[in-house]
């Protein structure tokens, strides 16, 4: 069974062993699921084997992958889904960053690994706001963003700290210690393209205490999106029009917080009360 | 005319400092930017410097911009001030690599 996602006019196709698996597979990027779509040749191959899954997409010029479980299958597949995704809408700015719909505007996040986008991210689906994605984040030609629905990375420490159960994530096997939350089954997908309301340069701080919020420049704004700028899609030259766009458009905040729920609820008020 | 090895024009009466084409200028809110498509730098300017900078295209020297910026500005400082603020920004200009 094929499965197929995105843009009807470029989509990206996964062949799958089965129903079961094919039901797996529609799981990863559910809002970008072409339900009866009849495309050509898909783009990746899940194959089972005798040992387990074969992953193989002839056109990446990559030697086929063996994996012995279907969480490590699926986890690379995700990830070469977003390559194509990225391929198929190249004439975007690609930002490194999260996000979620305040009112039909996007307040985003972003920071470097470990400044807790992702527990932004869950703490936000889980208090029932609408999320851009947890990582990509594209930006089009009329400086609005959408995000690629990717599923939410959530690890041990984090599931306790959020008080969830194993058992209602995606992916919950004993062979992997990150799972998957999909925020369907919280605040949901914000989908479509959004004006940017505001922008969140985020660091999780080791100090217990209150959030911290202060401005920053639109200058500073433009530096920071450069700086979270993904290697796919448009060059940082063709990008700049847009992030200045963004710029212009959005306010700018430095995040820095302990408690990703504290930090969020700090962030959404923030960005509340600056909304016209 | 001829080009000396910093890249920028000159004629008997100085050098006419020549930004570089790739370079893209643009205004944001309140102050203007310059990115360097090669470094990806973003530089911040000023007024003053983003009029310099509009300046530099090869065909002024530096008391030409000097002149100009005391004609566009309204509460122009003295000449002497001006000529270092346009010293110190061409100097920044060449420093960051902008200028041909």
């Amino acid at each position: 069974m094929n499965v197929w996602f995105g843009d009807p006019s470029r989509p990206v196709g996964v062949s799958t062993p089965d129903g079961d698996i094919a039901r797996e597979v529609a799981g990863l990027f559910r809002p970008l699921l072409l339900p009866g779509h009849a495309g050509g040749e898909p783009d990746i191959h899940l194959r089972r084997t005798g040992k387990g899954f074969r992953l193989v997409e002839p056109a990446s010029g990559e030697a086929p992958r063996q994996f012995y479980g279907l969480p490590r299958a699926l986890a690379r597949l995700e990830y070469r889904v977003v390559l194509l995704l990225q391929g198929r809408w190249a004439d975007h700015a690609f930002l490194h960053g999260a996000g979620l719909d305040l009112g039909g505007e996007a307040l985003l996040w972003m920071g470097p690994s470990g400044a807790g986008k992702s527990s932004l991210t869950l703490a936000a689906s889980l208090a029932g706001w609408k999320v851009l994605g947890d990582d990509c984040l594209m930006v089009d030609a009329h400086a609005r963003v959408r995000g690629i629905p990717r599923l939410l990375k959530v690890v041990g420490p984090q599931l306790k700290r959020m008080g969830l159960e194993k058992s209602r994530t995606v992916l919950p096997h004993p062979e992997v210690s990150e799972v998957w939350w999909d925020p369907a089954r919280s605040g949901g997908w914000a989908e479509g393209a959004y004006p940017v309301h505001a922008v969140a340069r985020i660091a999780w701080v080791r100090e217990t205490g209150p959030p911290r919020l202060a401005p920053m420049s639109a200058s500073e704004g433009v530096r920071f999106l450069l700086d979270n700028l993904l290697p796919a899609g448009l060059s940082p030259a063709a990008s700049l029009d847009r992030l200045l766009g963004v710029a212009r458009a959005a306010r700018f905040v430095d995040l820095r917080f302990h408690e990703a729920k504290r930090g969020l609820e700090a962030l959404t008020a923030w960005a509340g009360a600056t909304q016209g | 005319m001829g080009r000396s090895d910093a890249g920028v024009t000159e004629t008997d009466s100085g050098v006419r400092p020549q930004g570089r084409e790739d370079v893209v200028f643009r205004a944001l809110v309140d102050e203007w930017v310059l990115f360097d498509p090669v470094s990806h730098q973003l530089h911040v300017l000023n007024n003053v410097a983003a009029v310099i900078w509009n300046l530099c295209d090869g065909s002024v020297d530096e008391d030409g911009m000097v002149q100009a910026l005391q004609e566009l500005m309204e509460d122009a400082p003295d000449v002497a001030t001006l000529r270092t603020h346009v010293g110190e920004t061409l100097e920044a200009f060449r420093r960051e690599g902008l200028l041909r």
